[in-house]
């Protein structure tokens, strides 16, 4: 399988700024719905703990998509 | 004492009980020049180019290539309205900070906020509407235990947006209020040029993430 190489100068920027916050975002969404649910159900920390990994995985699943 | 730099929004007035801040007040200013652009753009093509006409369809031409990158060709010109309005009206909005005493608008997170949400908004109505119940289908992929995933990207993919724009746009103010402060004579204006592109960049990347969201929505 070949590297894929990116087509230009600003496909390169948009990877590299598009990975920083994509992780961040996803683990911030992630730890604030787990936060509330555990709240909302007195269930700390089984929530925060779940939606933390999920955030996790759908940040990183984001950038192996883009990586595609 | 020396004036501190201001960042941020700043509450300047109300209206019938609505605070009304000042980046409130450069967000309608600049959504009335980017029509009012739009419009002098657009106004009375001619049969031979003239050449505001030859540079706007120049410019036009490239963007659209460079967007049929991530999208197929009709699709594109059908929605090209949306990502060029998207653009102008986030990079005029970077610039505008250079403007003495009128705030960024995509310095403020609620600007931000409001643009990527919308903008996701806009995503799943065409999606609907180009897919149809099809696409309800795409959050239940591969199985029905994707669906918190699906729909956590979802919701990740605003927060993402937001972050990235009001994040690089604020502190580029910040480091130039800085900078002022500490060397206000000639430093700034290397500071100033590499803002001026990085201005650039986040309307560029905030317009070409949004159609790589219309390409995933679109075709999953």
């Amino acid at each position: 399988m070949g590297k894929r190489r990116p087509k230009n100068i600003w496909e390169i920027f948009n990877f590299t700024f598009a990975l920083g916050t994509g992780l961040l975002g996803s683990l911030l969404v992630g730890i604030f719905i787990g936060h509330y649910l555990d709240k909302l159900f007195n269930t700390s920390p089984v929530f925060l703990l779940a939606f933390t990994i999920l955030g996790i995985w759908v940040g990183f699943r984001d950038i192996f998509r883009f990586l595609r | 004492m020396e004036q501190e730099p201001e960042i941020g929004p700043r509450i300047v007035g109300e209206i019938l009980g609505i605070p009304i801040t000042n980046t409130f007040i450069s967000l309608q200013i600049i959504s009335i020049f980017v029509l009012l652009l739009a419009f002098w753009f657009s106004s009375k093509p001619k049969e031979t180019l003239t050449t505001k006409q030859n540079i706007v369809e120049t410019l036009i031409e490239m963007f659209k290539r460079y967007l049929s990158g991530f999208l197929e060709e009709h699709i594109v010109e059908k929605y090209f309205p949306f990502f060029i309005t998207l653009f102008s009206f986030i990079l005029l909005s970077n610039w505008s900070g250079f403007i003495p005493g009128f705030p960024s608008p995509t310095s403020d997170i609620n600007v931000t906020i409001g643009l990527a949400v919308g903008t996701i908004l806009y995503i799943q109505y065409v999606a609907f509407k180009e897919r149809g119940i099809e696409y309800f289908k795409s959050f239940i992929s591969p199985s029905i235990l994707f669906l918190p995933i699906n729909l956590l990207e979802q919701i990740t993919r605003p927060v993402s947006l937001a972050l990235r724009l009001f994040g690089n746009i604020s502190g580029e103010h910040i480091v130039l209020g800085i900078i002022s402060l500490l060397a206000p004579l000639i430093v700034p204006v290397p500071i100033m040029a590499l803002n001026m592109f990085m201005g650039f960049i986040q309307a560029f990347i905030f317009t070409s993430l949004s159609a790589a969201y219309f390409a995933t929505a679109l075709e999953e």
